[in-house]
This record gives structure tokens, C-alpha cells and sequence, in this order.
């Protein structure tokens, strides 16, 4: 047994002849918070795909919490406290704020399949929900229909969703894509605002929001692991800029 | 979500009118309503599929059917005490849902349409070969009224239409509290969006599963009611062309919402009436009314009449 949240060992996984990655070791410390940079294809997301559970890889051990779960379904992943958030916008957008979150917070609760008893009838539910809305300031928008939210305001759903759960490691899917500079701090302000026991994982294609974020940084490129260091250590390895500058 | 004082007063309202509807009505009628109410059923069954969890299942008649089927058999060889029957009409299509779903969640979208499809193809061809089980397409005549150990006959068409109105608002009862729930809950959010649910921690396929059950065992509900309400099945009971009138009777009043695919099953089966007596073009006429309904109230009746307009198309 070890202390690391998650550990990954020689972790491959092919599509078809494409090696989209190769012999990836990575390993996160309780309460760390880590940036995985690196450009277009270099097998970024497929990694969240397979800690998530969303891909099995092809050879090589994932462990969660000490826990091996390299071919666990993707629900058993979150009920051991893994939550991630998308890239592309992933919510229920015919469903009203609230009953998002609702679904969020049963998502774990023991009532998950209960059939015979309205879910407004149980109170921890809808607490909880109203709760976490008061808290990131959405409360006032509980009942329109998320689809009618700014592209911002979804976004922050996105991460209400993630946390609904009091997750222990978080998976940030290029939470501040596609906003404006204004939406990008104050997202930046609230990821980082986050309870500081929750490990978080995070792709980010902003170098000044996955610096501002992350105390060790992990860049990636063609499917393997570069390097991998505190941000003033990837900051001045000239590798780094090559890879990602090179063509500037 | 939560049910207000005038929907109460309203249905209690509609309930009472329901109750006195034989009263006033001549036979003909009470019958015709009868049969409403088994549609209705139906209709709502499929709409815990199509409208609540977004899987357009193409074959929904193969549960009715099966029901329907077990009555006849059961009731004209082996015995006709109303409980064994329902009850192993009850029991046929749990088992014959629970063995669907299996097969055809494999599949999603417009591969599930087509499997739903092909499966109860497949029952329909037993149906109509098997001449002697089944009696082949001259189907199985001659099934008596339900009997029961009450000094109430249900050759009588306002006895079963009562007999029907309890089925119903029982069914209607349950729906209605299933979609509310947690569960129901988790089935809105698969069909908004499926990874997102299974990111939360649902277990989306077995949340799928238990709504095909329950959706098949309801259909059988409608299918047993349906037996004895005709006297005989057929493999009519089993076909595309019931599958596709059930269908549209959610999309014409509103996936998604109970009252709308009740409805819809109440104006789907009058229009048949009215329009059989006419012509034999009915499924042309069903045609029609599908190409309007998606043209001009892709919501349904129900979705039509909502406050709001719902910008996104149905599901």
C-alpha cells in the first residue's frame, strides 16, 4: 500500500496501429494539485479517459486510492471518490439548474434507485443542492433550464457537478476553455478556491491558468511523459519551450 | 416537480366525471373509452422508455402482445381464474422484458430502433406460424370475460370498463411517482446525456434495464386488459403496425409527460373508430396525422400548450 491517490505504471493504450499512449507513469500525492500540459495529440484526454475508466488501457496497472482499478467500470470509479468534468460542455440541458445538481448529489446517495418515493420528498437531497448553489452563487437560477445559462455560467455548473460529491480526486477537463479572459480568472479563482484536500488533476491549454493552478506540472507529448516538475522547474526546461514554441 | 392543489382538484375532478361516465354513456361508447383507457396504458409504458429515458423502442407490442397472448392460452387451456391468468400474463412479459432488454441495450439510437424492431418481428413470425399454439393468424377467439369472486359480471361493458378505470389510475399512479423519484430522476438525466451520468457514478446500463422492465411489464398490463376486452388475439397484437400506432400516440401528445401519451392513445383510438367506419385506409390516415405532428407540434399536443416554448427538438 502507498499514499499516492492515483498511480498509473506503464500505461499503454493503442488505437489500431496509433500509439496514443506510451509507457505513462504518473503519480499524484493526496491534496496535490497538477497540470498536464502538452500540444494538440499528445494523448492528454485519452489519459483522463482511462483513469476515468471511459477506455481500458491496453497493458500497464491504474491504481485509485490504493486500489487497483485498471479495468473497474467507470461507476465503481466514482462512488471511490473520482469525478471529472468535460471539455465540452457535458450538462443536462433540458433539466432546470436544480435538478442538475439534484442529479449530481443522489448520484452517491443510497436513495440513487429508490422508484416509489418523489424525489422532493427527500429533504438531504434538495438541501444539499440549494446549498452548493447558494455557495457558488447561483441560487437565483435554480429553476430556468440550463441550456439558457451563459456559456460561463455552464462551466460553473460543470465544476458544482464535479463537487457535488465531495470527490477526492477531481479531473479537470480544460475547465476554462472557450471563455472570455474575464470568465477565465474568475473560473481560475474558483477552482483554486476549492476545498484543499481535493486532489486535482487538470488539462489546461492556458499556460498562465494551469501555472496559476498547479504546484507540479506534467507535460506531455506524442503519448509519453516529457517531464515532469514544480512549475518554475517546467517553466525553464528548455524542452518545454521547443515542443510547445517551437514552431513560433 | 410537486404536485399542486388545482392538479389535485383537477384530477379528482376528471376521476369523478370518469366514475359517472357509464351512467351517461351508451354501451357503444362505454366501450369505446374502455378501450382508451387500455391504450393509454400502453402509451404510458412507452413513454417511460421514449420520453423519459430517450430510447425509442420500435417493438413495444411485443410485451402487449405477449401478455395478451399468455391470457389466451392460459385462460382457454388451463384455467380461467382471473389472478393465475393476470398473473402469469404479468409474469410472461417481466420475463419476455427482462430478456429483450438484454439483447437490444447493446444497442443505441437508431440501431436500437431497428433491434427493438427485428425482436418482435421475430415474436410476430412465431405467432403467425405456430398454428397450433397459437392458431397462426387466425389468432386465438373465444376468451371469456375476467371472472372474479364478486357477484359482478364483466361481460357487462360498464363492469369492465370499471375494471379498466382501476388498472389505470393504478398504473398511472405508479408512473407518476416513478418519474418523480430518484430513479425517474436518473432516467431524465440519461437522456440528456449519458457520460455525463456515468461520470456522476450511475450505472446507466442497469438504470436502462430496469426501465425496459418495467416499461414491458406495464405494456403486458395493457396487453391482459386488452385480451379480455377483445375476446381473441391475433398476431395483430404483436405487430409493427401496433408498435408504430403506440408510438405515435406519445408523440402526438407529448413524450415526457404522462397525461400527454394518454391522451394521445384517447385521440389515436378515436380516430380510428370514426375513421375505420369510413375506409380501410386507416394506416394511411395514421400517416398523415404522424407528418403533422412532427410538422407542426414536434412537442406533442401537451408540449404545444406548455408556458414556455422549448427550444430543442423532442427527444
Amino acid at each position: 500500500m502507498n499514499s499516492f491517490c492515483l498511480e498509473m505504471r506503464e500505461v499503454c493504450k493503442n488505437f489500431g496501429g496509433l500509439r496514443a499512449i506510451s509507457n505513462v507513469d504518473l503519480c499524484l500525492e493526496a491534496g496535490e494539485r497538477r497540470a498536464i500540459i502538452g500540444p494538440n495529440g499528445a494523448g492528454k484526454t485519452t489519459l483522463f479517459h482511462l483513469i476515468s475508466g471511459t477506455l481500458l488501457p491496453c497493458s500497464g496497472a491504474i491504481h485509485l486510492f490504493g486500489k487497483e482499478v485498471t479495468r473497474l467500470w467507470p461507476y465503481h470509479r466514482a462512488a471511490l471518490g473520482l469525478t471529472r468534468t468535460f471539455q465540452i460542455t457535458n450538462l443536462f440541458r433540458n433539466l432546470t439548474l436544480f435538478e442538475n445538481v439534484v442529479l449530481a448529489v443522489q448520484a452517491l446517495d443510497q436513495a440513487k434507485y429508490s422508484m416509489l418515493r418523489p424525489v422532493s420528498s427527500y429533504r438531504r437531497l434538495g438541501h444539499r443542492a440549494y446549498e452548493l448553489l447558494e455557495q457558488w452563487g447561483l441560487r437565483d437560477k435554480a429553476d430556468a433550464p440550463v441550456r439558457i445559462l451563459s456559456y460561463g455560467e455552464q462551466r460553473q455548473v460543470e465544476l458544482i457537478m464535479a463537487v457535488a460529491g465531495n470527490p477526492q480526486l477531481l479531473l479537470l477537463d480544460e475547465p476554462t476553455s472557450g471563455l472570455s479572459p474575464a470568465e477565465t480568472g474568475m473560473v481560475t479563482e474558483l477552482i483554486r478556491k476549492l476545498d484543499s484536500n481535493i486532489t486535482i488533476l487538470l488539462i489546461e491549454h492556458d499556460m498562465d491558468v494551469a501555472f496559476a493552478l498547479a504546484d507540479r506540472v506534467t507535460v506531455m507529448y506524442f503519448g509519453s511523459v516529457l517531464t515532469e516538475g514544480s512549475v518554475s522547474e517546467v517553466q525553464n526546461d528548455p524542452r518545454v519551450g521547443e515542443i510547445y514554441f517551437g514552431t513560433e | 416537480m410537486t404536485v399542486r392543489l388545482p392538479r389535485i382538484a383537477a384530477a379528482s375532478g376528471l376521476l369523478v366525471v370518469t366514475l359517472l361516465l357509464p351512467l351517461v354513456l351508451p354501451g357503444y361508447y362505454v366501450d369505446l373509452v374502455t378501450q382508451m383507457l387500455i391504450y393509454a396504458i400502453f402509451a404510458m409504458s412507452l413513454d417511460i422508455l421514449l420520453g423519459y429515458t430517450g430510447l425509442p423502442s420500435l417493438g413495444h407490442a411485443a410485451c402487449f402482445g405477449v401478455s395478451a397472448y399468455t391470457v389466451g392460452l392460459v385462460s382457454l387451456k388451463i384455467t380461467s381464474v382471473f389472478w393465475l391468468v393476470a398473473g402469469a400474463a404479468l409474469g410472461a412479459s417481466v420475463i419476455l422484458s427482462a430478456l429483450l432488454g438484454f439483447l437490444a441495450l447493446r444497442s443505441r439510437g437508431v440501431y436500437f430502433v431497428m433491434i427493438t424492431l427485428a425482436l418482435s418481428q421475430l415474436l410476430w413470425g412465431i405467432a403467425y406460424q405456430w398454428r397450433s399454439l397459437g392458431g397462426g393468424d387466425d389468432g386465438l377467439p373465444g376468451i371469456g370475460r375476467p371472472k372474479l369472486e364478486i357477484p359482478v359480471s364483466f361481460a357487462d361493458a360498464a363492469n369492465f370498463y370499471y375494471l379498466a378505470l382501476v388498472f389505470f389510475v393504478l398504473v398511472a399512479a405508479v408512473l407518476s411517482v416513478l418519474v418523480r423519484s430518484p430513479f425517474g430522476n436518473a432516467l431524465k438525466g440519461i437522456r440528456e446525456s449519458e457520460t455525463r451520468m456515468t461520470s456522476l457514478g450511475y450505472n446507466v446500463w442497469l438504470y436502462k434495464y430496469l426501465a425496459f422492465v418495467i416499461a414491458g411489464t406495464v405494456a403486458g398490463v395493457a396487453g391482459m386488459l386488452a385480451a379480455y376486452y377483445k375476446g381473441y388475439v391475433s398476431p395483430a397484437d404483436l405487430s409493427i403496425l401496433l408498435s408504430a400506432k403506440v408510438m405515435l400516440m406519445v408523440i402526438l401528445g407529448g413524450a415526457g409527460t404522462l397525461i400527454g401519451p394518454a391522451l394521445g392513445a384517447g385521440l389515436i383510438v378515436l380516430l380510428e373508430n370514426v375513421v375505420s367506419a369510413q375506409t380501410e385506409r386507416w394506416p394511411l390516415i395514421l400517416g398523415v396525422i404522424y407528418v403533422s405532428v412532427i410538422m407542426f407540434a414536434p412537442l406533442g399536443i401537451v408540449g404545444k400548450f406548455r408556458r414556455k416554448p422549448r427550444k430543442s427538438a423532442d427527444t
